[in-house]
């Protein structure tokens, strides 16, 4: 069967009423989650991987968590634009030129340049996924277990090297995050690693307690510690002009450019290991600055610095579903989270994820179409409704979350120690927010670093403890030399300004949520 | 350029009067190495001199290695090139560009000047240290309640304590939405998702 019949069948999956309503809810939480600044999708589907774990239907689910992931986005960019607080990093530079926008009584241009912008991206970046998906996922079953070592280091060092703004800090994350991967039984020897003598970290540090404790307690008391400096103030919305003239003329002629170049940046690089949306955007954002003809409008308000980065975070999206479905490797903490997810259903992502559950991945992908016109259509006329979900008044907010987080950490583990654990990570979460360190490698490290053992152990069985296996066999020399390259990419403007004789900061991303 | 902005900003008179070089990474600096070495230590005692490639210890040894490593790396570049106060949230939209900026154009001077005009709105009125260990005393006591008290109670007593602690001053409100959100959780848990949460004292 050609891609376009495994979509339509797709497609017949997901318009049943049943996952028409998971994808309504996944949308509709999503958005709610993405405006509501300090909760991340990664956040809300680890609160929910128990609940759906008791639904027991894996199409809904992840239907309803591409929603949630998607909505977020959109979602994002409504908190950016009205409240110049990022909802999540991706966002930051929507909100440099939106904010501007809005205040300068543009504030629905600017919302629907991101909307739209979004939906745009989304629906080719979806395309793209569709015709790729399948490709590499054919040329993914020649990979061996050396290849997946080399890809899941690859995939740690350059989220680890490109976002975040140290390197010393972004590795002292990950080496955390790696640790906490190694505490609990060995899978194949049956040894107890780091447990201490302790019968409840013989199961190890779950993911979901890790993603709980960092994002939403340490999030919350970091909140808490900088409870003075919040002057919160929501950008009112300019009155309606009327139907569907959001933009003008002149503003959608100014869009549309961005919009495509956004979503030819963010798809590649979603694929790419480089941490999901972050480093698009910001690419976006300054290709747009160089080449358009209103430089001066820059940091005034540009419509094309909120249409470029929307696209290109949107875009991303789908580009990190590509190695998530394909190789089961994640990109970005939301990834991560998702391929727990799939973990509790007894999927494991990769090739064989194509030919054993054709059903579950070609709804999933039928779903991000469905995703985006929902979105646009729950976006811009219901943005009123979204701007009251900004006035929720933030103690009670912050005091929700703490309750749902406990509350998912017992419902996922049904103990005690274990929402501790999640406690404790929560305090180091915050001594992490509060000295600069980048929260996304300890995701990546924990989800990838027991699956690297796993493959480098499995590499040296099959060669008979041979090391060499790594660097004679072409493609694991190839993932392996870009390693090295992701750890000196960001230090070669420094290299380079500094032969030229001057001095120049290393490239740095915003962080991923 | 940046650094000298923060300088700036931080000499204000209505900044903190923060230490030059301030002593809290340095001591973070000093408690990671100590954790990683003694992690390393367990590591290396619990291998027993077994470090096969295939075995189960290589990975805790090279993982906590490279914690004392990196550790040290911190701790040292806070003596050699000690962090400005400043320079510690990631997330500052105009830095993050600045940096891209200043390294993806070659006329990296214009750009930024232009992007450290944007926002300079954000200032660092120090940081509070009470609330978020009020926070956490509050999040244990919740925890120990919950088994014996239920999770209704627990949750709805945790929800007014924490609203509280966060600045909420409105007390009857606060106590209005706990109620609400902690019953409409445990029935829609216990009930329709047959999950099972600690009823407590309260007969539901």
């Amino acid at each position: 069967m050609n891609v376009f019949g495994d979509l339509l069948q797709g497609f017949s999956t997901v318009l049943s009423p049943e996952y028409l309503l998971y994808a309504a809810i996944g949308v509709t939480l999503g958005t709610f989650v993405g405006v509501l600044p300090g909760i991340g999708p990664a956040l809300t589907i680890a609160l929910l991987l128990p609940v759906t774990f008791t639904l027991d239907d894996p199409i809904g689910t992840f239907i309803m968590f591409a929603g949630i992931y998607y909505g977020a986005m959109y979602g994002g960019s409504t908190t950016s634009i009205l409240l110049n607080t990022p909802g999540e990093s991706a966002s930051v530079a929507t909100a440099i030129e939106g904010h501007q926008m809005a205040r300068r009584g543009r504030a629905r241009a600017a919302l629907a340049t991101a909307a739209i912008g979004s939906f745009v991206a989304g629906t080719i970046s979806t395309l793209l996924l569709t015709l790729f998906a399948k490709p590499v996922a054919s040329l993914a079953t020649t990979f061996r277990a050396a290849d997946y070592f080399a890809l899941a280091l690859l995939a740690m060092v350059s989220v680890t090297a490109l976002v975040g703004r140290s390197l010393v800090r972004g590795l002292m994350s990950l080496t955390f995050g790696l640790f906490l991967g190694l505490v609990g039984l060995d899978g194949l020897t049956g040894q107890s690693r780091f447990t201490f003598g302790s019968l409840d970290l013989l199961e190890g540090i779950d993911i979901v307690v890790v993603i709980v404790g960092l994002f939403a307690i340490g999030e919350t008391l970091y909140i808490a510690s900088r409870l003075r400096q919040t002057p919160e103030h929501i950008t009112p919305l300019d009155p309606v002009r009327g139907g569907f003239a959001w933009m003008s003329r002149q503003e959608w002629s100014r869009s549309w450019r961005p919009w495509l170049r956004g979503t030819v940046v963010g798809f590649p690089f979603g694929a790419l290991p480089s941490g999901g949306a972050d480093v698009p955007t910001f690419l976006s954002y300054t290709y747009e600055k160089h080449r358009s003809k209103n430089k001066g409008e820059f940091g005034k308000g540009a419509i094309e610095g909120v249409a470029g980065p929307e696209a290109a975070n949107n875009a991303a999206f789908s580009g990190v579903l590509v190695p998530l479905l394909t190789l089961g490797i994640p990109t970005s903490a939301t990834a991560a989270v998702m391929l727990a997810s799939f973990q509790v259903f007894n999927l494991q992502p990769g090739p064989q994820l194509f030919e054993k559950s054709p059903e579950l991945v070609w709804a999933l992908i039928a779903s991000l179409y469905l995703g985006n016109v929902l979105l646009l259509a729950l976006n811009l006329p219901l943005i009123r409704l979204w701007v009251k979900v900004l006035q929720i008044p933030r103690p009670a907010l912050y005091a929700g979350i703490l309750v749902f987080a406990t509350l998912g950490v017992y419902a996922a583990s049904n103990s005690f120690v274990q929402v501790l654990i999640a406690y404790v990570i929560g305090v180091i979460g915050f001594g992490m927010r509060h000295f600069g360190f980048p929260i996304a490698p300890v995701i990546l490290g924990v989800i990838l670093g027991p699956m690297m053992e796993l493959q480098f152990r499995r590499t040296l069985l099959l060669s008979n403890g041979d090391l060499s296996v790594l660097v004679t066999r072409p493609l694991t020399a190839v993932l392996l030399s870009l390693v090295v390259v992701a750890v000196v990419l960001p230090y070669l403007p420094r290299i380079i300004a500094r032969l030229r004789g001057r001095t120049a900061e290393r490239l740095a991303f915003g962080e991923d949520d | 350029m940046a650094l000298s902005t923060r300088d700036t900003e931080r000499a204000a008179p209505g900044g903190a009067a923060l230490p030059r070089a301030p002593i809290g990474p340095r001591i973070l600096g000093a408690v990671l190495l100590i954790v990683g070495l003694f992690l390393f230590w367990e590591a290396y005692r619990a291998a027993d001199g077994d470090f096969s490639p295939q075995g189960p210890w290589i990975a805790p040894v090279v993982v906590t290695g490279g914690w004392v490593a990196v550790a040290l790396w911190y701790l040292v570049k806070q003596f050699v090139s000690p962090d400005l106060p400043e320079s510690t949230t990631v997330d500052r939209p105009e830095s993050a560009v600045q940096t891209l900026a200043a390294a993806a154009t070659a006329d990296a001077r214009a750009d930024d000047a232009a992007a450290v005009a944007v926002p300079e709105t954000e200032r660092d009125p120090g940081v509070q240290w009470l609330p978020p260990a009020l926070l956490t005393v509050a999040l244990c006591g919740y925890l120990a309640l919950l088994d014996p008290v239920g999770f209704v109670l627990a949750s709805t007593l945790f929800f007014v304590a924490a609203a509280r602690i966060l600045g909420s001053r409105s007390l009857i409100r606060d106590v209005v939405v706990a109620i609400a959100l902690a019953l409409g959780i445990y029935l829609a848990f216990t009930h329709l998702l047959e999950l099972h949460l600690p009823s407590g004292v309260l007969p539901l």
